[in-house]
């Protein structure tokens, strides 16, 4: 087990676009199951409470700070979801070629920033957020 | 976790299986659920009781939480297997993986059967 080799070797592996994204792909999924599911687990649990609670939970989130995790928790959410499909369009084994891959991962990060940001300009334009 | 999958020990296969299928599922599901989460953050206390009580609402927030837990378990295992290379630091922290996504998927029933059933 100890003297498995491992691949990449990385202390001297360059990184580049498919490999960021390839872990960032797993950043992503780390960040929306931790912090991502306790600060939607609070409002949910905090409304079942009553409305105190629940007054209280809105105070917190509404802060600027709040509002600012809440904006990186879409671009990560975005993004784990924009990479996800990437990851299912390779299963059925389409877009593994080198050229289509970087496209796609070009695609997955404007996309991100575009969903993100039209995202928030709907919802504060509807008056939530 | 006979809620979820077939049985606790899934194999290689039926890891992937499970893997995708909660991933498509989580398509349409989570875009859902973060538009209408972020409308409704500013909402005061009765319109959110109100909005969760809803039956489609109700069912469709216990389909994402209960997807979205078991998508995360399988993910968080595989992180696990790849990085942690000590087998019983492995063998713990899978213990706790699942321990923690029981307790989430439980809460977050819990609290949107108690707002739909209780409260209304």
């Amino acid at each position: 087990m100890e003297n498995t080799p491992l691949s990449p070797h990385l202390q001297v592996y360059r990184p580049q676009l498919t490999s960021v994204l390839s872990i960032t792909h797993r950043a992503t999924g780390v960040v929306l199951s931790l912090a991502g599911t306790i600060i939607m687990l609070y409002w949910f649990v905090a409304a079942a409470l009553g409305a105190e609670a629940y007054t209280q939970a809105q105070v917190l989130l509404s802060s600027l700070f709040a509002k600012a995790i809440m904006f990186g928790w879409t671009c990560a959410f975005y993004y784990h979801l924009l990479n996800g499909i990437r990851h299912l369009l390779w299963d059925t084994g389409w877009g593994f070629d080198l050229v289509t891959a970087y496209r796609t991962g070009y695609l997955v990060i404007s996309g991100t920033v575009l969903l993100s940001f039209s995202t928030w300009g709907i919802v504060l334009y509807l008056g939530g957020g | 976790m006979k809620i979820f999958g077939p049985n606790s020990k899934l194999s290689g296969t039926h890891h992937w299986w499970w893997q995708r299928l909660s991933a498509i599922s989580l398509i349409p599901l989570s875009l859902w659920f973060v538009f209408s989460i972020l409308s409704q953050l500013n909402s005061n206390y009765s319109d959110v009781i109100q909005w969760i009580s809803s039956a489609p609402v109700t069912v469709l927030l216990i389909l994402f939480f209960c997807a979205v837990f078991y998508h995360a378990k399988l993910g968080l295992e595989v992180i696990a297997e790849d990085y942690i290379h000590n087998p019983s630091i492995l063998a713990v922290s899978k213990v706790l993986i699942k321990a923690a996504v029981i307790l989430g998927a439980l809460v977050s029933v819990i609290a949107i059967v108690k707002i739909s059933f209780f409260i209304s």
